[in-house]
């Protein structure tokens, strides 16, 4: 099925009707930059969202450490701090 | 005792409960020189970025045969050089990893297909884009476009790939030694409308060899402003390409000390 949707869009790529005149070509212009900065702003959204969870998600399993300590487990705290 | 009231949480619960929790500390503390360089990188990145779209929207001239759509050839080549620095930081952590071992390069090379990748996916897609104009199509049998397509599918398989490996260093080995071949797919890219004459595909920055490419379309003269435009928009993908870089191996040695610490905390519940 991908095959066939993958192909299907070439052949519908390859078919466009007619060529666009300079003067009509800001529209991709506009389409290319768009791409260019959606892409971008994912990326970095991407990357800053997953350390804001990574910090969380530490800040939990530190107070699960303490509690495991409290509850008479003698855990040390992580040798990176 | 804890054992018999704490039920092990699964990682959904935690990332559940992990919403309601403040902030604390850092978990891993970098020098604080090399967190300055690396936040002013950031800085430098932006300012850069806005610069180069900036430039190629308003100071390079517009192509008299084209129109304005020949603006996006300014982030298309740059952002295929920057894929390409980012796929060299590959090659160097996979060739750094097989000699020294140490699990650093590794997350070195995978940053760099991380970061690539996408600007390999913002080449592909904003050529595309000029084409349709340019060539009366959106996409061609052509060996420069298969090349640059097959190269984009390499590097995905990289990232499926390391997926299916459970030991950690038989999957950094395997890692290492496909992301050094693989960049044999991004030199044929690079060379391949230099040295074939049936590509549509214009060589911009090589005039005495563009002449020799009788078939390509959408060539145009390399001005002064242009030279200059291109020359901030590369020069800016590059630094952007690398600040990310940085940025993303920073992120997967926190994923590291998360993950270390969830095996810990969870052992002892």
């Amino acid at each position: 099925m991908l095959t066939y949707s993958l192909a299907r869009l070439i052949v519908l790529a390859q078919t466009a009707p007619k060529q666009i005149p300079p003067e009509v070509s800001n529209p991709y212009m506009f389409m290319g930059y768009a791409v260019v900065l959606l892409i971008l702003f994912g990326m970095i959204v991407f990357m800053v969202n997953r350390s804001r969870r990574l910090r969380q998600e530490w800040a939990l399993l530190i107070e699960m450490d303490k509690d495991n300590a409290k509850d008479g487990n003698k855990s040390q705290p992580p040798a990176s701090n | 005792m804890s054992t018999a009231t704490k039920p092990a949480l699964t990682d959904r619960q935690l990332a559940a409960s992990a919403q309601k929790v403040a902030p604390v500390a850092a978990p891993i503390h970098y020098a604080v020189g090399r967190t300055r360089i690396l936040n002013g990188l950031g800085a430098i990145s932006t300012i850069l970025m806005l610069l180069s779209i900036g430039m190629a929207l308003f100071y390079a001239g517009t192509d008299s045969v084209q129109g304005n759509v020949q603006r996006v050839f300014y982030m298309h080549l740059g952002a295929f050089g920057a894929a390409t620095v980012a796929f060299t930081v590959t090659v160097i952590g996979g060739i750094a990893y097989l000699i020294t071992r140490n699990a650093r390069w590794d997350k070195l090379a995978l940053a760099g297909v991380q970061i690539g990748l996408p600007l390999a996916t913002v080449t592909l897609i904003t050529g595309a884009i000029w084409a349709r104009p340019t060539w009366n199509t959106w996409w061609e049998r052509d060996p420069r476009l298969d090349a640059m397509l097959v190269m984009w599918v390499i590097y995905a398989a990289y990232l499926t790939l390391r997926t299916t490996i459970a030991s950690q260093d038989r999957k950094a080995r395997f890692a290492a030694v496909y992301g050094i071949l693989a960049f044999v797919s991004v030199i044929y890219t690079t060379i391949v409308s230099r040295t074939r004459t049936d590509t549509l595909h214009p060589v911009v920055i090589a005039p005495q060899l563009s002449t020799t490419n009788e078939a390509s379309v959408g060539a145009f003269p390399v001005s002064n402003d242009v030279i200059v435009t291109i020359s901030v928009s590369s020069i800016s993908w590059m630094v952007l390409c690398l600040t990310l870089i940085w940025y993303r191996v920073r992120q997967e040695n926190l994923y590291e000390r998360v993950q270390e610490l969830k095996a810990r905390v969870l052992a002892q519940d």
